[in-house]
Order: C-alpha cells, then sequence, then structure tokens
C-alpha cells in the first residue's frame, strides 16, 4: 500500500477463492474436472440426475452473491484485454457496468436457468451452504482456504479438491483474490518498539511460515519465500502461475464497499426475479454515479 | 408538601432550577443541539467529502428520498412493520395476560417461559431464527412443514414474504414481555368488580369487555405506543436476519440510514483523511485497498 510514493503498509499474504470440489463424487460419477462453463453445466447435468445438488452456495449473504458473479465477470471480460481498463473506467465514471458488464451477468444466469442456483438458496446461510458440501448432499462450494478446517471438522473423511472459477472461453481461469490485510502501526502508539518487533518477526521465513500455517493457500509477498501449494490446489496451479488472481472491486476506489453491497444485492434481486440483469447493473450504475459526484 | 401546594404553579425556585442544570446541560448538548443541527444540514447540500461548501438547497432532499425507490421500499416496510407487529402482540399478549392471571400450578414457569425470549438480544434471536426458517435440508421449521405435507416456504429469501416472517420473530420474542406489564395490570383492578358482575349474571366474556379491558387502558396505551416506537426504528432484528436483503427487500429506514450513513461516512472520512494529507485540494477518490 502506497501513497505519495511511501510505503504504508504490506500485506503479509494473498487470499483467494475459487470452486472447491468433493473429490470423491467426482470420482464416482466418472467426471472429469471442467475447464470451461461449459463443461462446468455438463457436470452439473450429471450431478443433477443422480439428485445431487452440483454446488451448495449462501446466497442469502449478499457478498457471496457478488463474489460468484464478478468471478465469471473477471474470467470473461474483467481478465481479458479488452476489459483490463475496465475497474479504473469504472471508478472515474467513463465506463458502466451495465455497459461492460451485462454479458458477464446475462451467462451468469445460466446457472438460474439450469436450477443450479435457486430461489430457495437465497434462504441459505454460508455456514448452511458448508454444511451440505461437508455432507456430500452438494459437490462443490465457492470460498477460500479459510474455511478448509471448517470442512475437516465437518468432515474429516472428506477428500476436498479445488478448481479456479470459470468462464465460457476456458483458458487457466481466474481466482478471486488479491493481497490480504496489511499491518500499520500507529505513530503515536506507546508501544511502539514491540509493534516494530513484531512486524520484524513476520518478515522473516519463519514468521512467513507461521503465518501462512493459519492460512495455507496463500502467497507470501517476501521475496525468497515460496510455499508449497497444499495437494488440495493442484487443479488451480495454471492460475496461479499465470498470476490469474484478482479482485476487481480493489480497484474501484471509495465506491469498493458500497458498490460490492449493492452489486450483491442486484444479484439476489436477479436471482429473485424482482431485477432483469440489465435493471440489476443499472442499479448499481445509478448508485455509483450517486457516489462519484458526492 | 402543603408549602409547595401553596406556591403558584410554574415558579422555579432558584436552588432547584440549580439543581436541574447539568442534566439539561447534558440533554440540549446531546439531543437538542445534534437534533437541530441534523435538522439545519437536512436543507443544505452539506456531504462528508465537501464539508465546508455548505449551501441551501431547501427541499431538494426531502424530495430525492421519494423519488428513490429503495427508501420508498423502506418507509413502506417500516411502516408495515410497526403497525402489524403493535397488533399482533398486544392482541396476543393481553389474552396470555389473562390466562396467566388466573390460578394454576404452572403459572409461574409458563409466565417465566413466555418471559424469556424478550432477555435475549434481538442479534442472537436474528442468529437462531435464521437457522429455523433456513430453506437447507437442516432447516428445522421447513423440516417440520416437510413432514406435514406442506412444501418448503423461503421465509427469508422470498422477497415477498421475508418482511413478514422478520415481523413473526419478534412477535414471538416480545408477547411475553408485554405480557408482564399487561399481567401488573390486571392485578391492580380490584377483584370486587369481578363479584360484583358475576352476582348481576355477567359472564367471562362480558366480564372480559367491560371490566378488564376499560381497566386496562393505561397498559395498552403504554404497550402500544414503546411497540410503535420500537417498531418504526427497527433495526437491529433486520440486520442479523437478512440484512435488508433479498436485494433490498427487507430494508428499513433505519438500515438505510444505516448504509447510506454510517457504512459511508466511514469510507469518507478515510477519503478525507486522505484530502488533508495530500492538501492539493483535488478531489482524488484513490487509494490502495
Amino acid at each position: 500500500m502506497t501513497f505519495d510514493g511511501k510505503l504504508y503498509g504490506l500485506p503479509q499474504a494473498s487470499w483467494f477463492n475459487g470452486i472447491y470440489y468433493n473429490v470423491d463424487l467426482f470420482k464416482k460419477y466418472n467426471l472429469q474436472i471442467p475447464k470451461t462453463l461449459d463443461e462446468y453445466f455438463a457436470v452439473a447435468k450429471t450431478f443433477q440426475d443422480n439428485g445431487i445438488k452440483p454446488q451448495a452456495i449462501g446466497l442469502k449473504n449478499a457478498n457471496v452473491a457478488m463474489q460468484s458473479f464478478i468471478a465469471l465477470a473477471l474470467n470473461d471480460y474483467i481478465g481479458m484485454p479488452e476489459g483490463k481498463g475496465f475497474d479504473e473506467a469504472f471508478r472515474t465514471g467513463s465506463a458502466s457496468m451495465k455497459e461492460a458488464l451485462l454479458p458477464a451477468l446475462n451467462t451468469w444466469t445460466e446457472y438460474l436457468k439450469r436450477g443450479i442456483f435457486t430461489k430457495d438458496m437465497l434462504g441459505l446461510e454460508e455456514e448452511q451452504a458448508i454444511d451440505e458440501f461437508t455432507s456430500g448432499k452438494a459437490a462443490m462450494f465457492q470460498t477460500g482456504p479459510w474455511y478448509m478446517d471448517t470442512f475437516k471438522q465437518k468432515n474429516p473423511a472428506m477428500n476436498i479438491g479445488m478448481f479456479p472459477n470459470l468462464g465460457t472461453k476456458g483458458g487457466p481461469g481466474w481466482m478471486v483474490g488479491g493481497p490480504g490485510v496489511a499491518f500499520g502501526i500507529n505513530a503515536k502508539s506507546t508501544a511502539k518498539e514491540a509493534a516494530f518487533q513484531v512486524l520484524e518477526l513476520l518478515s522473516t521465513p519463519e514468521g512467513q511460515e507461521a503465518y501462512w500455517n493459519d492460512n495455507k493457500g496463500g502467497s507470501s509477498f517476501l521475496k525468497g519465500v515460496e510455499f508449497e501449494m497444499p495437494a488440495e490446489y493442484r487443479d488451480a496451479q495454471e492460475a496461479f502461475k499465470q498470476g490469474n488472481v484478482y479482485f476487481p472491486p480493489n480497484g474501484w476506489g471509495a465506491l469498493r464497499n458500497p458498490i460490492i453491497d449493492e452489486l450483491g444485492k442486484m444479484i439476489q434481486a436477479v436471482v429473485g426475479g424482482q431485477e432483469t440483469p440489465e435493471q440489476a447493473l443499472a442499479s448499481v450504475d445509478k448508485k455509483a454515479a450517486a457516489l462519484r459526484s458526492k | 408538601m402543603l408549602r409547595i401546594r401553596s406556591r403558584r404553579p410554574g415558579r422555579l425556585e432558584p436552588a432547584y432550577a440549580l439543581l436541574l442544570l447539568p442534566a439539561l446541560a447534558v440533554y440540549v448538548l446531546f439531543f437538542v443541539y445534534p437534533a437541530a443541527g441534523t435538522f439545519y444540514y437536512s436543507f443544505t447540500n452539506w456531504s462528508d467529502v465537501h464539508p465546508n461548501q455548505v449551501s441551501f438547497v431547501g427541499w431538494r432532499n426531502y424530495r430525492s428520498i421519494f423519488r428513490e425507490d429503495i427508501y420508498v421500499t423502506g418507509i413502506r416496510n417500516t411502516l408495515t412493520y410497526a403497525v402489524i407487529s403493535t397488533i399482533l402482540i398486544n392482541a396476543l399478549a393481553i389474552p396470555l395476560a389473562a390466562a396467566l392471571n388466573r390460578g394454576f400450578r404452572t403459572r409461574a414457569l409458563l409466565r417465566s417461559v413466555f418471559f424469556m425470549p424478550a432477555v435475549f438480544s434481538p442479534l442472537i434471536i436474528g442468529f437462531l431464527w435464521s437457522y429455523l426458517y433456513s430453506t437447507s435440508d437442516f432447516g428445522l421449521i421447513n423440516r417440520g412443514l416437510a413432514a406435514l405435507g406442506i412444501g418448503k416456504i423461503n421465509f427469508l429469501g422470498d422477497s415477498d414474504i421475508a418482511i413478514y416472517a422478520v415481523i413473526l420473530t419478534q412477535v414471538w420474542q416480545w408477547v411475553g414481555y408485554n405480557m408482564v406489564i399487561y399481567l401488573a395490570n390486571l392485578q391492580s383492578i380490584n377483584p370486587e368488580y369481578y363479584e360484583a358482575a358475576k352476582l348481576d349474571g355477567a359472564g367471562p366474556l362480558q366480564s372480559f369487555g367491560r371490566i378488564t379491558l376499560p381497566l386496562l387502558a393505561p397498559a395498552i396505551t403504554f404497550c402500544t405506543v414503546t411497540v410503535m416506537i420500537s417498531g418504526l426504528k427497527v433495526f437491529d432484528i433486520v440486520y442479523s436476519l437478512t440484512s435488508g436483503g433479498p436485494g433490498h427487500a427487507t430494508e428499513t429506514i433505519v438500515s438505510l440510514m444505516v448504509k447510506k450513513g454510517t457504512r459511508r461516512r466511514l469510507l469518507c472520512l478515510r477519503l478525507r483523511l486522505r484530502h488533508r494529507i495530500r492538501r492539493d485540494g483535488r478531489h482524488h477518490h484513490v487509494f490502495a485497498a
């Protein structure tokens, strides 16, 4: 985190989310890891035919709804060469979501048309969706490594893998994510010395490893420190290698939090049928315009 | 007592006035001044990004409220919530109090049981009910409905019924609390009235309608007003059950205020800080997240 050319904070590790899947269920139905959205839908169909929910999702949480859509938008537009300047343009107001992301949202509604995500899931908390995933009622779940311990606690025998978020065009796929929290020190703190010592310690390979042990899967920002990714993330390797880890809202400046919230709510409204994709994105644009003109 | 009565009404001894001062000062400083200030600023274009360039804009802010669907939804939901919860809570609390005012063995236990939900914070109630209402196979209520052969009801995920599902939890939580107030009032009613009515040949329904209800008027006034007031400013249960969702279906006036005011203010505070650091007067909405 820099400001006026000065360094104010350095994140400790990165965060990301992708699609966790139940390895045993994939084996049982002889399924390959999907590489495109179409392949994903074919996999989903097999699960549906066998009475298994393809993907659990707690759409009651607006942020969860937003993450699912932004993952597809990242694959199909924001992460493509033509969408590279979108975040900056959206921040300043020279690009609108409706123009840029409507095709992606229309594609996303395929999840609804195919019955993978349903209105019922608007009444589902994330924790309850996790229960469906770990009990084998659902085969996939989009989240990040921070839930790995929960999965293991709920079902120690479960074999879990992760593949990247997918788009229609194929390629290595994308992880939704970015730099994690950075530590700052209050210049007037009475414990400044101790705080610097903590920072110092965190900046050693040992410190990074200790930090990483509680957040397995992220990568370190310390030069020369590379962690061996746990086996669960093998199917996502290519996306990491390409550097395909990005969280678009990080480029939206002050619009970030209110627009994350509004976008999530509007995705919920699309699921519930109160808004068309076009209306939903127009509403987000309207809110962004109001925020920019403050 | 006599001396006080002999004084002209409305005259305040300086010594008493002095005693009132500290409380009055706190009240003015923390309520009257901010309230009047907020009212004044509501007619200006004050925004947290430009706190120093304030000019008078008349009714513009108020008109804009009714132009945005989300505010209209918020106002409608708040009124729906306040009216329905006031009616239901009181309509259930009075008969409940009357029933638990009669002498039977489990009376004390039942009173505690009905009062118990009021002890918990609405945040806990929200967390609890979001599990009960869940559409997952682990959702208790929907499991029960399925066992009865009724299909799943998407209590919190269906935007047409979510607000009623929220109201139901609050009726459940607050009936017992209001029942206690009605009970206290009931116990102050002289039993001789009932005896006299019985001698005159009045049945239980007649006694209830002609004696109990009129004499319950003080408690009815109190309960109606308090439930209505808390209904008009409802926020906590909405926040914990639905966060105003799905979409903006269960947004209330206060939940919108929190969202539009506080959450953004926090962001803009950070922004303002940046402005101060830069000191170049330009508007930079940039900051690394």
